[in-house]
């Protein structure tokens, strides 16, 4: 649409790439803007691709010319325009465009017009003029999708369904206690939608009002959520630590995003694994998980809220802007295949003596019980002091500590968490390279390694949802392999985490630069380290021998 | 199934050993409140006290009711969430000038101005006592502590004007050493409409006796409706929705001995051995 356009996305396009140029933005003064002194058009900067000059101000101008409307209002229809001649070469259908634009034009129907001329006269143009000798078809998605309703879906859209589904699923009202943030915002406004599924939303003063009613909220029996990003977590980690300690159900919801500090707000980065991991004073484990895909947000928001109510405990869910904004097809599930995620209340006293304790835990699952105001004969307080094992009485006793300390940390270490499995192809079997990944890494990674497979190379994959605690067989699958590379968006994170726990040299690939992996580059780290695992599988066979 | 409502002020007594300091004002504020739960009318397991972190904020332990000893300073915004939750529920915040004045402040002020059916009790002893003597948002200009040797630079606060001007609805200050204004003091929140905060608060009127001063406290509202008030160790004017022009004048001077209904503050004769001794006059 402009030189500045093209200046800024000329490195995301691969060689050969089509590229349509608005010649009519192209003047002397928009090329200085963008740092050319001559057009690129004319010296040949673009030469690797096939470039289509298209006078688009000018022929939306002239096809409008009988609407009425000015020249100026005339020239905003160019987008419309492009929007036609891309349906023409992608061969989309244009009904549902034409329907779009006059809904949301209802009030004003010579816009909605104006737009539709300029559409339908894009996709003339595409269909009469001969510089397009290509054009695309999309056939639909058939393999990739499992049968059944699909619709569109960004993972914040996503999780903001699946945390109204978990509380459905649990038959308790769903509370959120947050704050506006990007990129986490836009599930606030969500679920503030939905007061007809019970849902209760507060917009706090602050971060910390935020997860502190949520809090409150959990105390009386909600399932409790806050959501924020990165900074967020900051100013809510002593909250989260008071959670850890009461031993309260409640759901740290971070959608990830540059930093440190305020950093790129914009921008897309899971850097915040150690945060959630460490990011707390005292011994405060927390179990956290992280989605890999938009659609995946509504699991991994019914799995979150699974731990929670399960084990008492604060949970950390991991997306990040990339998935928060990202969307693709996702197939509606039908309710009844969703998890039970009822929990029982504490009714009645838990001691042979007819009184209470409210530390008196579960022996599979060391959860304590869940007694919530309103329950008679049950009263008691809870607090952020360290309290005595079984009563919750105050205690500073040394050995008492050193008990619940433990007690806090094996309840999170033996939370029943799934196998990791690995993907492997036909002929991967034997692969020496497991390439393992977290969060929105998953894209790139797919990608690249299938890339890497069609030039012949071996690789195994594994992507993990639950980074605390790991999956129980995830030390015996890294061990498995000559070689576990471990990209990730941060200065790897995850691969200190797995070093420090299973003593595994993973090789660590990392980016930070606020944009995900590009699947090329990648490929191209993934196919090297392929090669040299396979090297040394020689030498180690020529060794043996 | 549910709690017999003749209740006594035994049944509001915990079995947790109180442990303030010899001589402090919040066991007055303690006692009152247990003598005067059994007049809610509320069952016990519907009653919730929270309470952020000091002096004051052991108090939910000492009440036999449900109760959170939370975190420093985030006392309301945890009852807010509670009180959202839960709208059946009686939700009180146990609060002091450090945990409210101080660390709080913002969550104390937009739970005043959201009306949520919380009753505040601050107390406000104008020291901090479990840090051991540091100058409070509400100690006197000049006041001498461990960290103000040469006295404290600071304009004090106001609770009452403060809790005004974040438009709550109910404001009123009592004095801890008197059970029956105190009484009266949270009869009148709870009866409040609407989110009551009572303060208590022990002005030091006099002078080095002094007590652990009584914060304000917002009294949580009755089951429908909160309000919020605050009791102070020195009443002054009526507790009912003070309106601005009942506000003391800001000076630049410490404020007075309280005025109002009753005298003065009795001297005090025990004193807090964390407190009194940094208590010296302003």
């Amino acid at each position: 649409m402009n030189p500045a356009a093209l200046r800024a996305n000329l490195a995301d396009l691969p060689r050969g790439a089509e590229i349509i140029v608005n010649t009519d933005e192209f003047t002397r003064r928009a090329l200085a803007k963008a740092g050319w002194a001559t057009s690129p058009l004319q010296d040949g900067t673009p030469v690797a691709y096939r470039v289509h000059p298209v006078a688009l101000t000018t022929l939306t101008v002239e096809a409008l010319k009988d609407s009425g409307l000015t020249h100026k209002d005339a020239e905003r229809a160019k987008n419309m325009f492009a929007l036609g001649l891309l349906s023409w070469m992608y061969h989309r259908p244009t009904e549902g465009t034409e329907k779009f634009l006059r809904t949301k034009f209802a009030r004003k129907p010579e816009l909605a017009e104006a737009n539709v001329t300029a559409f339908r006269a894009g996709w003339n143009y595409g269909e009469t003029t001969e510089s397009f000798a290509v054009s695309y078809e999309v056939a639909p998605a058939q393999r990739a999708f499992t049968p059944g309703r699909h619709r569109n879906i960004s993972g914040n859209l996503a999780l903001a369904l699946g945390l109204v589904t978990a509380a459905d699923r649990a038959q308790l009202p769903l509370f959120l206690g947050s704050y506006p943030i990007t990129p986490a915002s836009d599930i606030l406004h969500e679920l503030s939608r939905h007061k007809n599924f019970g849902v209760r939303t507060f917009q706090a003063e602050d971060e910390i009002a935020g997860i502190g009613a949520a809090l409150g909220a959990a105390f009386s029996g909600s399932p409790a959520v806050t959501t924020t990003s990165g900074p967020g977590v900051a100013l809510k980690s002593e909250t989260i630590g008071v959670a850890v300690s009461l031993e309260l159900p409640l759901l740290v919801v971070d959608i990830q995003r540059g930093g440190p500090s305020t950093g790129l707000p914009t921008k897309t980065e899971p850097a915040d694994l150690l945060q959630a991991m460490y990011g707390r004073n005292g011994e405060a484990p927390v179990p956290v998980l992280a989605p890999h895909i938009p659609a995946d947000c509504f699991d991994a928001a019914l799995e979150a809220a699974r731990i929670a109510l399960t084990y008492r405990t604060p949970v950390f869910l991991l997306s990040d802007g990339y998935l928060a904004n990202g969307s693709e097809p996702w197939r509606i599930p039908d309710v009844a295949e969703l998890p039970d995620l009822r929990v029982e209340f504490a009714t009645t006293p838990n001691r042979p003596d007819g009184s209470f304790w409210p530390y008196l835990r579960d022996p599979r699952t060391l959860a304590p019980p869940w007694a919530i105001p309103g329950t008679p004969g049950l009263e008691h307080r809870l607090g952020g002091i360290e309290k005595q094992d079984g009563t919750g009485n105050i205690s500073y006793d040394p050995a008492n500590h050193d008990v619940m300390v433990r007690t806090r940390q094996a309840k999170i270490d033996g939370i029943d968490v799934p196998d990791l499995s690995v993907w492997v192809v036909t002929g991967d079997g034997d692969a020496r390279l497991l390439v393992l990944g977290w969060g929105s890494t998953y894209g790139p990674i797919t990608a690249a390694v299938r890339e890497v497979r069609a030039a012949g190379g071996r690789v195994a994959t594994a992507h993990l949802h639950h980074l605390n605690p790991f999956p129980a067989n995830l030390g015996t699958l890294l061990r498995r392999y000559g070689r576990v590379l471990v990209p990730e968006m941060n200065l790897g994170q995850l691969a200190l985490l797995l070093r420090a726990r299973f003593l595994v040299d993973v090789c660590s690939h990392t980016q930070v630069s606020g944009i995900p992996f590009k699947a090329a580059q990648l490929a191209a780290v993934i196919k090297e380290n392929a090669e040299d695992t396979q090297d040394e599988e020689g030498t180690e066979a020529t060794g043996v021998h | 199934m549910s709690t017999d409502l003749t209740l006594t002020t035994k049944d509001f007594k915990s079995d947790q050993e109180v442990r303030w300091c010899p001589g402090c004002g919040d066991y007055a504020i303690l006692a009152t409140v247990q003598g005067f739960m059994p007049h809610l009318g509320i069952a016990r397991e519907n009653i919730v006290f929270v309470s952020g972190i000091g002096r004051s904020s052991r108090f939910p332990y000492d009440m036999n009711t449900y109760g959170m000893h939370s975190f420093h300073g985030r006392a309301p915004a945890i009852a807010t969430g509670l009180a959202c939750a839960r709208p059946d529920l009686s939700v009180w915040v146990v609060t002091g000038d450090g945990d409210a004045l101080s660390i709080r402040g913002n969550h104390l002020i937009h739970a005043l101005r959201r009306n949520i059916n919380l009753k505040i009790l601050l107390f406000n002893n104008q020291i901090y006592g479990l840090t051991k003597g540091q100058y409070s948002p509400t100690s006197e200009q000049g006041k001498v502590t461990k960290s103000t040797p040469m006295g404290a630079l600071d304009e004090p606060f106001r609770p009452l004007s403060l809790a005004i001007g974040a438009e709550a609805s109910f404001v009123a200050r009592t004095l801890d050493s008197d059970r029956r204004h105190l009484t009266d003091v949270l009869r009148q929140a709870v009866a409040h409409p609407t989110p009551a905060l009572p303060w208590s608060r022990s002005t030091r009127t006099a002078t080095s006796s002094t007590t652990a001063p009584s914060t304000p406290s917002r009294t949580p509202p009755p089951p429908t409706t909160p309000c919020c008030a605050w009791n102070t160790a020195s009443p002054t004017g009526s507790p009912r929705t003070p309106t601005r022009s009942s506000t003391t004048p800001r000076t630049r001077t410490p404020p007075p001995p309280s005025l109002s209904p009753g005298s003065a503050a009795p001297p005090r004769s025990a004193s807090c051995a964390t407190c009194s001794a940094l208590r010296t006059t302003g």
